[in-house]
Order: C-alpha cells, then sequence, then structure tokens
C-alpha cells in the first residue's frame, strides 16, 4: 500500500447561515499519495480553494478531518498549524508570495531565520538552478516578471523541503511554456523526493504531466476523465 | 530584525521620516530641559554655593528673602552649628562714565566676609573697607573690570568693583557681593530706625528641623523649601517640566500611529508569510524591535541635533546640559515608542492567512 502524505475524509464546509448559506464543500474524500501529483481542476466557485486552504489548515472543515501524513490536524490550534505548515507544507498562491522588501536571497534567508529546527534545507542553489533563478538573487519581487516570480515562490515552498505542496492555480501568470516548465518540475519533485504535490489549475494543457486529476464541481469531487488524450 | 532592517532598507522614504519625527521631538525635549536645568540653576545658583542647611526669614516675608526683615541681634538666638547673617536687594547697575540705557540686573547680598556665606575670592580682593564689593566673573561678560566705579540704584555713592568670584546666580541675575554694612547703606539709607535690620539668616552644618525659630515672627526654611518657593522658580520648573512630558507622551502617540498604520498596509504581507507558517510571534517581535530601533536611532539623531544647536545658543540663554535628566528622558522616550507600537501586535495577530489568498 501506498503512503498518504495527505488524506481529507467527509469533508464538509459550508460558509454563511439561512438564505446566504453556501455549501462549498460536501463530503469529500480525497488523499494524496507521496510521490504523486494530482491535479485539481473544476469551474469557479466549484470550491477548489476552500479545498485546498482546508488541506493546508488555514481553515477548518465544517465536517469531517484531514490527516497530513498519518498524523489527524483537527485538534491543532493555530499556533500548532503554523509550525505545521512552516514544516511540512509549501504553500503556492495564484498571486505570487513574496515579501515585496526582501530580495530573492532574502526570501530565502527569512525561512532560515524562522526555522529553528536547524533542520537543514535543501541547498538553494539547487533549487534556484533548477527553476533557473540564480541570476535573480539580488533582485526584489518589483524588479521581476510575473513568471519569474512565481518561479521564486515555487522555489521558496520547495526550499523547506516540505512533505507536501500544495499550488493554487500557480500557473496562472505563466505563458504556456513556463507553465509546462513549472508543472514538470512539481512532477520532478514529487517523483524523486517522494513528495505528495496538488495542484489546483485551469489549463487542461498541464494536466497530462499530472500522474492523476481529479474534478471538483458543486462541491463534490470526481475522478477526471480527459475529452482527448493528446496534448 | 531581519524583516525590520530589510524594510528600512527598502522604504527608506518613510522609516526616515519617522526617524526624523522622533529627532525632532528628542531635539525639543532636550534642548527645553536643558533650559529647564539653566533657568532652575540661574534662581538658586547662589543658594546652592552657600552649601547651606536652612534659612530664617520674618514670617510675613512669605518665605521671600528680599520681603524679610528681622532683627540682627536675633543671630545669637538660632541654635545652629554656623549662622550667618544675609541682606539682600536686587538693582541695576551701570559703569559710573556709562549712560543709563545701558544698565544690568544684579542681586546684591550683604554677608560678613568672614562667614561661610563668602565666596572664594579668584581675582582681585576680599570687599574691606565701606562700598567694595566682589562680583561674579559673569560680569565681565557686560564690560565690567576690577576697579570699575559703579553706580547701583538710586545709591548716591558708587561702588568699586575689587574681587572676582566664580560665576553665581541668583533669580537668573548676577550676584554680586558686599558687606552688611553698604547693603545697609542702599537698602535703608542712614535710617537710624531700620539701624539694627537685616533681611534673614542663612545657617549651615545642623538639620533645619533641629533648628527652633528664634521668636514668634520668624519662620525656619529648609534650604530646599527655600529654593522651591524662589519667585517664580516652581512655576517655571512645572511649566517645563509638564511640557516636557507632554512632548514625550505625544512622541509614543505619533510613533504608535505610525507604526499602526504602516501595519495596515502590511496586513497582506503578514498574510501571506502566516501562510507559509511564520508564526505571530515572529511578526510581532519584528514590529516591535523595528521600532526600537527607529526610536533608538532618532533619539540618537536628536541628541547630535541638540548638540550642535548648543554650540551655537546665544549665552543669553541659561542652558545647561543635564545628563541624568537627559538620558532619562531618552530613555523614556524610547520606551513609550516601543509601547505605542504594542497597539499594533492586536492587529498582527488578527491577520487572517485566508485573506492572503483572496478567494
Ligand atoms: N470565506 C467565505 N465566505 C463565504 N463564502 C465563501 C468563502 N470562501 C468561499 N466561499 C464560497 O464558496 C464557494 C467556493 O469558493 P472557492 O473555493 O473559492 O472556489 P474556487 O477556488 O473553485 O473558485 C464559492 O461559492 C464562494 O463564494
Ligand atoms: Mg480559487
Amino acid at each position: 500500500m501506498v503512503e498518504r502524505a495527505l488524506s481529507l475524509k467527509n469533508i464538509s464546509k459550508t460558509f454563511g447561515k439561512g438564505h446566504t448559506k453556501v455549501e462549498a464543500l460536501k463530503k469529500m474524500d480525497f488523499s494524496v499519495a507521496k510521490g504523486e501529483l494530482v491535479a485539481v481542476i473544476g469551474p469557479s466557485g466549484s470550491g477548489k480553494s476552500t479545498f485546498l486552504t482546508i488541506a493546508a489548515g488555514l481553515q477548518k472543515p465544517s465536517t469531517g478531518q484531514v490527516s497530513i501524513g498519518s498524523k489527524s490536524i483537527d485538534a491543532y490550534n493555530s499556533k500548532e498549524l503554523a509550525k505545521l505548515r512552516f514544516q511540512k507544507i509549501g504553500f503556492v498562491l495564484q498571486s505570487s508570495n513574496l515579501v515585496p522588501f526582501l530580495t530573492v536571497a532574502d526570501q530565502f534567508t527569512l525561512i532560515e531565520k524562522v526555522d529553528k529546527s536547524k533542520k537543514k534545507p535543501a541547498a538553494r542553489e539547487d533549487i534556484l538552478q533548477a527553476l533557473g533563478i540564480e541570476e535573480l538573487k539580488q533582485q526584489y519581487p518589483r524588479d521581476l516578471s510575473g513568471g519569474e516570480k512565481q518561479r521564486v515562490a515555487i522555489a521558496c515552498a520547495l526550499y523547506h523541503d516540505p512533505d507536501i505542496i500544495l499550488a493554487d492555480e500557480p500557473t496562472a501568470s505563466l505563458d504556456s511554456e513556463r507553465a509546462f516548465e513549472v508543472v514538470k518540475l512539481l512532477g520532478r519533485e514529487a517523483r524523486n523526493k517522494n513528495k505528495g504535490i496538488v495542484m489546483v489549475t485551469h489549463d487542461e494543457r498541464l494536466l497530462a504531466y499530472c500522474d492523476r486529476t481529479v474534478k471538483i464541481r458543486d462541491g463534490k469531487l470526481a475522478d477526471f476523465i480527459p475529452d482527448s488524450a493528446e496534448v | 530584525m531581519f524583516l525590520g532592517i530589510n524594510e528600512m532598507k527598502y522604504s527608506k522614504g518613510r522609516y526616515l521620516l519617522i526617524i526624523l519625527v522622533m529627532a525632532l521631538i528628542t531635539w525639543l525635549i532636550l534642548v527645553l530641559s536643558g533650559l529647564a536645568t539653566g533657568l532652575a540653576q540661574g534662581n538658586r545658583l547662589a543658594v546652592d554655593q552657600w552649601k547651606a542647611s536652612g534659612v530664617v526669614l520674618s514670617k510675613e516675608a512669605n518665605s521671600n528673602l528680599n520681603a524679610s526683615t528681622l532683627n540682627q541681634n536675633l543671630a545669637s538666638k538660632i541654635k545652629a552649628d554656623q549662622v550667618a547673617t544675609i541682606g539682600q536687594v536686587s538693582l541695576s547697575i551701570s559703569k559710573e562714565d556709562k549712560t543709563d540705557n545701558d544698565r544690568t540686573n544684579v542681586s546684591l547680598f550683604g554677608i560678613d566676609s568672614s562667614s561661610f556665606l563668602m565666596p572664594k575670592v579668584i581675582a582681585g580682593k576680599s570687599f574691606a573697607k565701606k562700598n567694595e564689593v566682589i562680583a561674579t566673573e559673569k560680569l565681565k561678560e557686560d564690560g565690567f573690570k576690577l576697579g570699575d566705579k559703579i553706580n547701583a540704584g538710586t545709591y548716591d555713592q558708587p561702588l568699586t568693583i575689587v574681587g572676582w568670584f566664580a560665576q553665581s546666580t541668583y533669580n537668573i541675575v548676577p550676584v554680586i557681593y558686599t558687606s552688611t554694612a553698604t547693603v545697609k547703606a542702599i537698602k535703608y539709607g542712614s535710617s537710624e530706625a531700620q539701624r539694627d535690620n537685616i533681611n534673614g539668616f542663612v545657617f549651615k552644618g545642623t538639620a533645619s528641623n533641629q533648628v527652633k525659630t528664634p521668636n514668634e515672627d520668624t519662620v525656619v526654611l529648609s534650604i530646599n523649601d527655600f529654593i522651591e518657593k524662589l519667585p517664580g522658580y516652581q512655576a517655571q520648573n512645572l511649566t517645563l517640566d509638564t511640557m516636557i512630558y507632554f512632548l514625550i507622551a505625544i512622541s509614543a502617540f505619533i510613533v504608535g500611529i505610525f507604526i499602526f498604520v504602516l501595519t495596515l498596509q502590511k496586513t497582506s504581507i503578514f498574510g501571506v508569510l502566516k501562510v507559509q507558517g511564520v508564526p505571530t510571534s515572529y511578526l510581532a517581535k519584528a514590529v516591535i524591535l523595528q521600532t526600537g530601533l527607529l526610536a533608538v536611532l532618532g533619539v540618537l539623531l536628536g541628541t547630535l541635533l541638540t548638540g550642535l544647536t548648543v554650540a551655537f545658543l546665544p549665552d543669553s540663554m541659561p542652558y545647561t546640559t543635564d545628563y541624568g535628566n537627559g538620558s532619562l528622558y531618552l530613555f523614556i522616550l524610547v520606551i513609550m515608542a516601543i509601547l505605542g507600537s504594542i497597539f499594533s501586535i492586536r492587529t498582527i495577530a488578527k491577520v487572517d492567512p485566508l485573506t492572503a489568498i483572496g478567494g
């Protein structure tokens, strides 16, 4: 049996009350194995971001259990969740999650400063090279293109060598060539470093690079069968 | 500190502005404190130099030496280690050859040259004959020289400066010492009724609470009470001290608001960092340390500014640097600025990382 990196059991999430009530997720089950890159697609408003943030412990589900590795995080308080995110989860946002007043190199230094566990971070140079951004070390985010920013953000997420990477439309601001590269890189990370990676995307052309695709519609999860096999 | 310093390097303008505001407030506080100290000293320096423990004045004088009149024979009834009679008159003087427009205000004390009130003569000699005086060398700044004959108020005889002693002021004007007889002649003329009168007594070596009043028309004041009741002394100190503490409170408020606004502007950054798992405590520490650093830099710059200003202050301004009080104010300023930033910690704690994701 494959080891699970992340699993969600029977997750529901309801926002609001009465006539403004929105059921974003309805009794959803999901898991991703170590070494697997899973794509999540679905129309806008179908609950993809809600799903991803619950998986990252950024919000609590209305019902159901979330487990990272073999540990349930249902009882974690916000401090424990922050620690968990810092150590085990890399989260890549749709818009880049960089600190505007830190150079690319300092974005990495910050991670080292916050980290008190002295866990040796994956070598910085390797990641920078793999993403083709080693030239950008002294630049501030304002000097980077959207694609460069996104690659730096991904590099930051990888830097801490997390068990799980959750990416919410990481390729939205990239041209298609860069988008392919990023997805290939995520796939390599999953396979070579045995990480569980979940990527929300709109772009069906990227699915071919993923191990598996699931589709969310109206808060429910279904396996996705592509219309055509070619990419 | 890493976040704070890098942010300050990146947004130099806005942080320089805060440092500048801190520096200006520090500057104002230090200059005010120097003036407060200078004024206070100008009021009391002569009294401090007596190293006395108390004074005896007439009751109706309301603790005011100038208004007090006592019989000088009461001296023997004051049971203290050393007792000295003192006469005092405030008047304006001018060199004999100068016009009346060019006058200098002074405080003239009449003392026994063998008493402990007698200052050390640093040039010339002590007063011996009638109408001989010794003056604080501060009067040199006004052009007075040894041997000068001077007109004193409406006194019909010229006084002669025969010696100098160190800087000394009373009620912010320069001090002149002369014999009791000379002061009496200036104050009372040849009035037979006033022959035995004098302003009061200063004593030393015995605590004021051990000294009994020689009769019911007199009061014994400790030297500190006497200083507190010097005309205008308390009002001046209170005013300046109040201004200083208000300034400190205002600066804490300004810095607090600055930091608060900057924190609000950074909520999305804090959100992003929280998504990455950076704990609130780390972010809060960054903001507090940053404020502390800003405050320290501002205070240092303000101190530098004060140093430069003092070099250019006119001599007529009674400025005296008070290192003890000054450092205390700087310390309070930094602490208050840091307290001001604590406002913002709640805001940081309340930042929801979900907002960084933005749907
Ligand atoms: N904090 C919230 N409060 C109320 N409704 C929300 C909140 N977050 C998401 N929703 C609703 O939940 C549904 C799913 O949203 P989301 O997960 O952002 O969809 P997606 O990312 O697939 O576009 C939407 O109808 C959205 O309006
Ligand atoms: Mg979304």
